[in-house]
């Protein structure tokens, strides 16, 4: 903070052009490298370095971001078939709507770890970039104040290179705060633009609230779905624990079918007790699967609901805009 | 309990010992495998017995008709994938326990009997595209018990039982789903020294069963298989065929339902026919499961079985064990289970049994009361 700061009030911070950093940086790197060459071939490098796997990192991420991106859009897409389906009455086609829907909330969820595993590296690589300007401003400013020893050329190479690296560090710290994040990818279209006209406002207001509304019936659906399937799952364990523990030391024997037999025919039976516990697998999945579903229905609604405080807030601006 | 004259542990230890090695790590094994299952249960019961019957598989004989005790049993049940696969998984499960008795009220003496059982099991799943379902499964079943009381209060002699399936499910052909497997089985009991006759339900036996299965909603699955067992230490009486050996011919159906209460009626006749005149009978089963939830976040289970059994030929001998080839048994049980944390559950289970033994129309009853828990150990 205090570097910030320091370098917002400086004079070259002020004065120096954003964008033009980079090379500049690389470029006084190299020429302080020439000047002092053990000392600044080290940190020029680590510089260098830091730098690389900075943009590395950032690539990386924009890259996961924008395969969310188009996921959500294929996964919204998926919703709104569900919400035609279900206005239509048409049960299967909104059973299958559904189905499909599960499927792309795994790919979601999947993508969005990546794109939060993306975000935790790109946040390291930054603030170890940050750390290496710091340590390389330091070092330049030092040599400033050392009285005496530097040419006229000399001392005005270093004002440049402390230059560019202030202004590299302040874009840098701006570009922390300035990452696209996957709320933002989610209903790309429901943004305020400064360029919308008040009807403009006015539509993307009733269209998010629409989706606003489609999103809560389809998380209230959903959570009687998961209440379904997790009495039903319930029930199942305590059937299963019930059984078992009956059947271990063979109490429900009885003297007819297969001697021995220590459970009851389909029922446990040891033969096809993994079986059955197999096929009532997938309601555990099934289960699994429409907690993910809820999951992202609900940040989904949360996005919405900014969405359309956010547009609401710009409402009157747009109106005297365009009035 | 010795096998082949050496002194080994009993199989409940080593099944312990592999308990413990499993508890002790599925979270470092989570990253190879994933548990389905795993539920630790606890228990403790107050039984009751009446009945003044002798048995030919107990080594000694009380004259009391009425006996009680106090029981405390643990256990634990699971089930890993060891490998999941689109196509095709490969599942382990087991199940292990161990009940304690202090039982009072004979004559002669109080007992002490505990009983170990356990199972474990691998089954093999491959979906064959549109061909259907493959099922390979391997198991093995055991249990002893120790200072085995006299009646009334049975229990189940102690063995040995390795078992090997196949079972393949066909693909619904207009709703309908066809089935068919085949099991062998090889069943080695573990008689007290005084009592060697157990010996003679040693067997081997080798099962075929088809089955077609329809419904949605309510599910109806009929079946009908034909089973031969062979008992080599078992006479015939026949001297040019010295050897028992049954075949039984089993059919069924099992309706299922899924709703609000949830289960399973199931309808069976068994006829068993054999080169020996006296294990020859018929008989039936009917069997009833059902799960309720009820209010508060209470669970309500119920399991019942009613069996008639009827010899084709009378034989003045005693039969074998009761709960083995004894005659009618019927058997209730009735729980109510709560859920006290997401991983807790308890439960209170009454329980009944009678069952005709060893001598014509004698029967036991067994009769209690347990109070359960069960810790599922995976779920936060």
């Amino acid at each position: 903070v205090t570097r910030t700061r320091r370098l917002r009030e400086s004079w070259w911070a002020r004065t120096t052009p954003g964008g033009f950093f980079l090379p500049a940086v690389l470029v006084l790197c190299l020429w302080g490298a020439t000047a002092e060459p053990a000392r600044g071939q080290d940190e020029g490098g680590e510089l260098v370095q830091r730098e690389l796997e900075y943009r590395a990192a950032r690539q990386s991420y924009e890259a996961a971001l924008e395969q969310l991106r188009a996921e959500y859009n294929a996964y919204t897409r998926i919703l709104d078939e569900v919400r035609i389906a279900r206005n239509a009455g048409d049960d299967a086609a909104r059973g299958n709507a559904l189905a499909r829907a599960y499927a792309r909330s795994q790919e979601v969820q999947r993508l969005e770890i990546r794109v939060q595993e993306s975000r935790a590296t790109l946040d390291e690589r930054r603030e170890g970039l940050l750390a290496a300007l710091d340590a390389r401003l330091d070092e330049v400013q030092q040599r400033l104040g050392a009285p005496g020893r530097l040419t006229l050329q000399e001392r005005q190479g270093l004002e440049a290179q402390l230059a560019g690296l202030a202004s590299q560090y302040l874009e840098l710290e701006e570009q922390g705060s300035n990452v696209l994040t996957p709320r933002n990818v989610l209903y790309p279209s429901i943004v305020y633009d400064p360029r919308d006209t008040p009807s403009d406002v006015l539509f993307k207001i009733d269209f998010a609230e629409g989706k606003l509304a489609q999103a809560v019936s389809q998380a209230e659906e959903l959570d009687g779905q998961i209440q379904r399937l997790d009495n039903l799952l319930r029930a199942q364990r305590s059937r299963r624990d019930f059984l078992g523990q009956l059947n271990r030391f063979g109490d429900t024997q009885v003297p007819v079918g297969q001697p021995g037999q220590r459970t009851e025919r389909g029922e446990g039976a040891v033969a096809d007790t993994a079986g059955v516990a197999l096929e009532e697998l997938p309601l555990e999945q099934q289960l699994a699967t429409l907690r993910t579903f809820r999951e992202q229905m609900t940040r989904v609604i949360e996005v919405l609901e900014e969405r359309v405080r956010d547009l609401r807030a710009r409402q009157p601006r747009a109106i005297g805009a365009g009035g | 309990v010795r096998w082949g004259g050496v002194r080994r542990p009993r199989p409940g230890a080593c099944t312990w010992l592999a308990a413990v090695a499993l508890l002790s790590g599925p979270a470092d094994a989570a990253a190879q495998v994933r548990w389905v299952d795993l539920v630790v249960s606890a228990g403790v019961s107050g039984e009751g017995y009446r009945g003044n019957l002798s048995s030919a598989t107990v080594p000694v004989v009380d004259s009391t008709d009425q006996a009680q005790a106090a029981v405390g049993d643990l256990g634990v049940q699971g089930s890993v994938l060891l490998l999941e696969r689109p196509a095709s998984l490969v599942q382990a499960s087991f199940d292990l326990g161990v009940r304690q008795f202090a039982a009072s009220g004979f004559q002669v003496r109080d007992y002490s009997p505990r009983e170990w059982a356990g199972v474990a099991g691998l089954l093999y799943r491959q979906r064959l595209g549109g061909a259907g379902t493959l099922f390979l499964r391997a198991g093995y079943q055991g249990r002893s018990v120790d200072d085995r009381p006299p009646m009334p209060l049975f229990l189940q002699p102690a063995f040995h039982r390795f078992d090997g399936s196949v079972r393949y499910v066909l693909p619904a052909l207009e709703g309908v789903q066809f089935d068919i497997s085949g099991r062998l089985e090889r069943s080695d009991y573990q008689p007290p020294r005084a009592v060697t006759q157990l010996d003679l339900l040693d067997r081997d036996a080798a099962e075929l069963e088809l089955g077609a299965r329809w419904g949605v909603g309510l599910d109806v699955r009929f079946y009908a298989g034909l089973r031969q067992s062979e008992y080599p230490l078992q006479g015939s009486f026949d001297p040019a065929d010295p050897y028992r050996r049954d075949r039984t011919v089993t059919v069924g159906a099992e309706w299922a339902w899924v709703a609000t209460v949830a289960g399973t009626v199931g309808l069976e006749g068994i006829v068993n026919r054999s080169n020996s005149r006296r294990p020859e009978y018929d008989a039936f089963a009917l069997r009833t499961e059902l799960v309720a939830p009820l209010p508060w976040g209470l669970t309500a289970n119920l399991y019942g079985v009613l069996t008639g059994k009827t010899y084709v030929f009378s034989t003045p001998f005693a039969r074998l064990v009761p709960g083995e080839e004894a005659d009618a048994a019927s058997v209730l049980y009735v729980e109510l289970a709560r859920d006290l944390a997401p991983n807790l559950a308890s439960a209170v289970r009454f329980g009944w049994t009678r069952a005709e033994t060893d001598i014509g129309e004698s029967y036991y009853e067994r009769y209690g009361v347990s109070l359960l828990l069960r810790y599922r150990p995976h779920i936060r």
